[in-house]
């Protein structure tokens, strides 16, 4: 099947007084209709830029896509002028942002946010929109829509503004809904509202998601392919059993350990200890190295991307043929430890 | 909001009830009053004119009267200008700096914010400098060296406009500009500031990914949030244009209320002092009033009853 979106050797950089940051280094992935993929890593590696530039939203200056395609529908997001991105988000790709509180204009009542969508997208006289947006408040569970869709943003709770921020990401239904880290910024019961209300959607509506977010725990639940992204590069991309089950990268080890799990008997959690690298200077290697406790002397070298198994992509040294370890048994060494 | 308005205009009857009173106890407190002249009067005379003028009144009794003529709004007889009143004075100098400043306003306000908006679009480019630089001018050049500049050039270099006097719409461009230039100035800045905050934030990346266009940006999502410190200082600035400006009326020739006031000053003429401080005391009250009042337009999370949300 042809995939509706897929990203290929997207590298973007960001021009600062301090030097070159390379935010997104060589990101290739794809995204298939009704599919769900989650992208996990730390802060700063390069998730919420990948993100931004599908969506044509990376700051420039100082951000530009310095290489790399962006294929949605066969045409390619980079290279398009505003006018034609403009016809694309928010009516085929759109997107939910980390932060409710502030992602809604404070000014403007939702109802006009909302109805924004169907005016722009769909021609629709303001009236007509409004209908709609009560409509779209009512698909995502805010109760008395007439009544909300003439009130402010600072008049919502947490949660609603971002049921609101995905019923305005939603309002064209688009074929991809990209979701950066839509829950971070709310606690947790509403977190499982939140995510439970993408699932829906992502089901009835098989809208594609881009799920970005450090809750290993909510890509389990959801995704059906993850990616894990280490100083702007993909150092891991399975599908998701597979992924929990057979986990080749040091980084994602780490990431899985310090899941808290049921089974476990010990108060504290393992952490990866180190900090990430600075992408001003990124290491000529490796950019897991310094952390990595299995790190050897080839891994100065850049590690090649290496099929573990038709759709399960790793890049590290370990995996190479002439390494002396065999990651599974090394995990298993770790887990135990 | 009935409730607001009501407790609104209490405190700026207070206001001006202080206003007044500080005003009228000042003047009276300088030594000499307005018929010390260099011309010496006799006794007989200053005695007569100071009874005419109830100036020889304890002064608890003229304050007390002066205050019972102002309910009734008459601001007394002029004691330099004999036959004229105080309302007299007011209602034909307001008039004419009422028309010079309106016009000063709708230079200032509408070029200021289109060259703000301008300038955080091209942040950090060509144009924002130039918009800078030349704001930094607006604000730094006094009126008085822009007018006799305006005057050089305009009036007497390419004989574009009438140098001085009042005799129509021509005659009001150059007194206008050296009016309208700071405030321009001003409002260009603190729309350029506001707009760059405002073009920063969270919400309009939200819009931007909604699929709105620029132009739509600007004016929906970002120039309503940019304008609350920019109304903040139009309100009170209207005021303090629109009843006049002396250095400009006065280079201009104007007949205004701004060269009264100042004349009055030196003449000593307590009534014109007082009856003029109200007057523009009376307009910066309420337009700071129609401040607030606007606010509540710009950013519905601003509530003026105090009761919180909703």
């Amino acid at each position: 099947m042809q995939p509706i979106l897929s990203v290929e050797n997207l590298k973007v950089i960001f021009n600062t007084y301090a030097g070159t940051v390379q935010a997104v280094n060589d990101v290739s992935f794809t995204l298939h209709e009704g599919e769900t993929i989650g992208i996990v890593g730390e802060s700063g590696c390069g998730k919420s830029v990948t993100s931004s530039a599908i969506m044509g939203l990376i700051p420039s200056p100082p951000g530009r896509i310095a290489s790399g395609r962006i294929l949605f529908e066969g045409r390619d997001l980079v290279t398009m002028d505003e006018k034609s991105l403009q016809k694309i988000r928010g009516n085929q790709i759109s997107m939910i942002f980390q932060d409710p509180m502030t992602s809604l204009n404070p000014v403007l009542t939702v109802g006009l946010q909302l109805a924004e969508s169907f005016m722009l997208h769909q021609k629709l006289p303001k009236k007509k929109a409004m209908e709609k947006a009560v409509e779209m408040l009512k698909l995502v569970g805010i109760p008395a829509p007439e009544t909300r869709i003439r009130q402010y943003p600072h008049q919502m709770s947490g949660g609603m503004r971002q049921r609101v921020m995905i019923a305005m990401a939603l309002a064209c239904n688009p074929q991809i809904l990209i979701a950066d880290e839509p829950t971070t910024a709310l606690d947790v019961t509403v977190q499982a509202q939140i995510m439970e209300l993408i699932k829906k959607l992502n089901t009835e509506l098989s809208t594609a998601v881009i799920l970005i977010t450090h809750d290993l725990g909510v890509v389990a639940g959801m995704c059906s392919r993850v990616l894990v992204m280490y100083a702007g590069r993909v150092v891991e991309s399975a599908p998701v059993n597979e992924f929990y089950a057979n986990p080749q990268h040091p980084y994602s080890w780490g990431l899985l350990k310090s899941l808290p799990r049921p089974d476990m008997k010990s108060g504290t959690l393992e952490s990866i200890a180190g900090q990430p690298p600075d992408l001003l200077a990124p290491p000529s290697g490796c950019a897991f190295m310094p952390r990595c406790r299995f790190a050897m002397e080839v891994c100065k070298q850049p590690p090649a991307p290496i099929k573990v198994t038709e759709d399960h992509m790793c890049r590290c040294w370990l995996l190479d043929k002439a390494s002396p370890h065999t990651p599974v048994t090394l995990f298993k060494e770790c887990e135990t430890a | 909001m009935l409730q607001y308005v009501s407790k609104r205009a209490l405190s700026m009857v207070l206001v001006l009830y202080i206003v007044i009173t500080a005003t009228f106890l000042l003047m009276h407190s300088i030594p000499g009053g307005p018929f010390t002249t260099e011309k010496q009067l006799t006794p007989e005379v200053l005695r007569n004119i100071n009874a005419r003028y109830h100036l020889d009144d304890p002064l608890w009794k003229q304050y007390i009267d002066y205050m019972g003529n102002i309910l009734k709004f008459d601001l007394g007889p002029s004691f330099k200008y004999q036959d004229r009143t105080v309302n007299n004075i007011i209602a034909d100098g307001f008039p004419v700096s009422i028309q010079l400043g309106t016009f000063a306003v709708l230079l200032a306000v509408p070029f200021g914010i289109s060259a703000g908006i301008l300038a955080s679009l091209r942040h950090n480019r060509p144009l924002d400098y130039i918009v800078m630089s030349s704001s930094t001018l607006g604000i730094s050049i006094p009126s008085f060296i822009l007018a006799s500049f305006l005057i050089y050039f305009f009036a007497f270099k390419i004989k574009l406009f009438p140098a001085a006097m009042w005799n129509g719409f021509s005659y009001m461009i150059l007194p206008g500009i050296s009016l309208a230039a700071l405030p321009m100035a001003v409002v260009a800045r603190l729309t350029r500031s506001g707009m760059l905050e405002v073009l920063s934030q969270d919400f309009i990346r939200t819009a931007k990914a909604k699929g709105v266009g620029k132009g739509l940006i600007i004016y929906r999502h970002a120039l309503k949030n940019s304008l609350i410190p920019v109304v903040t200082y139009v309100g009170p600035m209207t005021a303090g244009i629109l009843t006049g400006s002396f250095v400009v009326e006065s280079i201009f020739n104007i007949p205004g209320l701004g060269r009264y006031f100042v004349t009055s000053i030196y003449n000593r003429d307590y009534t014109v002092i007082l009856g003029i401080t109200i007057f523009y005391s009376a307009l910066i009250v309420i337009f700071n009033f129609l401040v607030d009042i606007a606010y509540v337009f710009l950013d519905p999370r601003i509530s003026l009853d105090k009761k919180g949300d909703s």
